[in-house]
């Protein structure tokens, strides 16, 4: 059973109380990650969210099984059985070697060990760690999550050699014991604590974070609790509400949960905390580790027709026509062999696939063609493919990996002016401004169609903003 | 040579996955993606669907 909507009320008001912490933010030392609302911070990050926030992070799932069972748990707890290590979704390993190879392959900086609970496994993190240092270095940050359980002095002593640089803790599985972490901080360079903000615990991670600078946490990295369908029933219990829930598919964001990681980064403001505190919020997530995630691949995945976006986006632009009329048209763009397009086409009909450089071409030969431009998402997948030539991307264990691409946005530009407003925006990179006045001197406008052209320039951007950009501010929950 | 001038400002037409985008009728606020997210990389502690 599924709770009912929020109210409109209630939407509004916690829009409100989020709106006032973010005023009290402006004249605070509040920093915002990649200059974005959806990751504010105070004093530092720890090193590993760098490598997050730079698209270098990998982080591998260790292991599945895990020591408790938290009434948020995102996983499976009903799996009885250990699992190979694995990341990004699909991609498993059966040794070491394979993910240091894959490592290599993608240029990842920072190794991130979660699990399950990873101790439940330790002699495997141990050689995983040993093999990354060997194979790549001191140069990797690398880091361990684990709820504490089953540390001890002989294991942190063993993950120090091995080349650890940092343990988060997730203290709020473990009832708030900082025993592990206390002691882990006698050994290990960095201590974190790395929870999801319950907003039934507010007070108690408040009146905490003096205790934390005291035994040698060094940052404090809040999440948004977010509902799935193994933690469902749990949540609807507590009487959560999540919002947004069209722009995360897979999961929903508990506005609770935000309000309460955000009034802990304003407590540690108030009392001039020296921790660093980081807000991770689902947003940044969906943002930022969605656009890391699509860069890594679309390298790759790109053919040579397609361009890859600043957000990691494979983009497409293709024109239908006769067979005659686009091979004609391919070879007039292929002359000299300075582009790359490809022509599908039968009997009667053909799809022309064009680098966007050639947009400019196609819209000054036919200001009426219809111009479609796709967005997809790459990824990678161990299907067998059916076609045996096509070359795989990645070999790990038995398995092999293939490319896959993700239809995501589909825009049809059906007239002259909205091609010219795609070209001028997004190939040119032009600003709204300069974009509406280069496309005013291109018609006889009056000065009062200026406005207009400027209106619908804003517009038109806006509806590729989560696309071609990544937006500033956070969302209003809805 | 003087630029060509083209005769009448039009608005954008498009559609949007499928369906046309009516510029009057719009907000003008940004719009939520319509495609499936982005499979995103691993939360830890909140690990992606396995």
């Amino acid at each position: 059973m599924t709770k009912t909507k929020p109210t409109k009320k209630t939407i509004e008001t916690a829009n409100f109380q989020k709106k006032q912490f973010f005023d009290f933010f402006k004249n605070q030392a509040v920093h915002y990650a990649l200059d974005n609302h959806s990751k504010p911070y105070i004093n530092d990050l720890s090193p590993g969210c760098e490598t997050c926030i730079n698209g270098t992070w990998s982080c591998l799932f260790i292991n599945t099984m895990c020591t408790r069972n938290c009434f948020y748990c995102p996983q499976d707890r009903t799996k009885k059985n250990e699992s190979l290590p694995q990341t990004d979704k699909h991609i498993k390993f059966t040794s070491p070697k394979d993910y240091v190879n894959y490592l290599k392959k993608f240029h990842f900086k920072g190794i991130g060990i979660s699990g399950g609970e990873p101790f439940l496994v330790f002699d495997r993190v141990i050689e995983y760690i040993k093999s990354i240092r060997d194979c790549l270095g001191s140069q990797h940050y690398i880091w361990i999550y684990t709820n504490g359980d089953l540390v001890t002095e002989d294991k942190l002593k063993r993950l120090k050699d091995a080349g650890l640089n940092e343990i988060r803790f997730d203290i709020s599985a473990a009832d708030y014991n900082l025993k592990p972490a206390s002691l882990a901080a006698k050994y290990i360079h960095n201590i974190a604590v790395e929870i999801p903000v319950i907003p039934e615990d507010l007070d108690i991670v408040k009146s905490n974070l003096k205790k934390f600078e005291d035994i040698g946490v060094k940052y404090l990295n809040l999440h948004q609790l977010m509902m799935n369908s193994y933690n469902r029933a749990a949540f609807n219990k507590r009487n959560y509400t999540v919002t947004n829930t069209n722009l995360y598919r897979n999961d929903s964001p508990v506005i609770e949960s935000e309000l309460a990681a955000l009034d802990i980064l304003k407590h540690a403001l108030k009392i001039k905390s020296g921790l660093g505190v980081n807000y991770c919020s689902r947003c940044y997530k969906a943002r930022f580790q969605g656009k890391a995630y699509r860069k890594r691949y679309a390298s790759v995945c790109r053919d040579e027709s397609e361009s890859v976006t600043r957000t990691g986006y494979l983009m497409r632009c293709s024109i239908n026509g006769t067979p005659e009329e686009l091979t004609h048209t391919r070879g007039v763009f292929n002359h000299r062999g300075k582009t790359k397009c490809r022509l599908t086409k039968n009997r009667d009909e053909a799809i022309l696939v064009f680098p966007s450089q050639c947009l400019e071409k196609v819209i000054a030969d036919d200001p009426y063609k219809k111009i479609d431009i796709t967005y997809l998402s790459p990824e990678i997948n161990p299907l067998v493919n059916n076609n045996k030539n096509e070359k795989y991307i990645l070999e790990a264990g038995s398995e092999k990996y293939f490319f896959k691409k993700i239809l995501t946005f589909q825009f049809e530009l059906t007239n002259r002016s909205s091609a010219i407003f795609f070209q001028k925006l997004f190939i040119e990179q032009k600003s709204i401004e300069l974009a509406a006045k280069e496309v005013s001197s291109e018609y006889d406008v009056k000065t009062d169609q200026m406005q207009k052209i400027s209106d619908d320039m804003k517009y038109f951007y806006n509806q590729f903003i989560d696309i071609e950009y990544l937006s500033k501010d956070m969302p209003d929950y809805t | 040579m003087p630029e060509k001038k083209h005769e009448a400002y039009e608005s954008p037409e498009f559609k949007k996955n499928g369906e046309a985008v009516e510029l009057s009728a719009a907000p003008a606020i940004p719009v939520a993606p319509a495609g499936p997210d982005a499979p995103t990389a691993p939360m830890a502690p909140m690990a992606p669907m396995m």
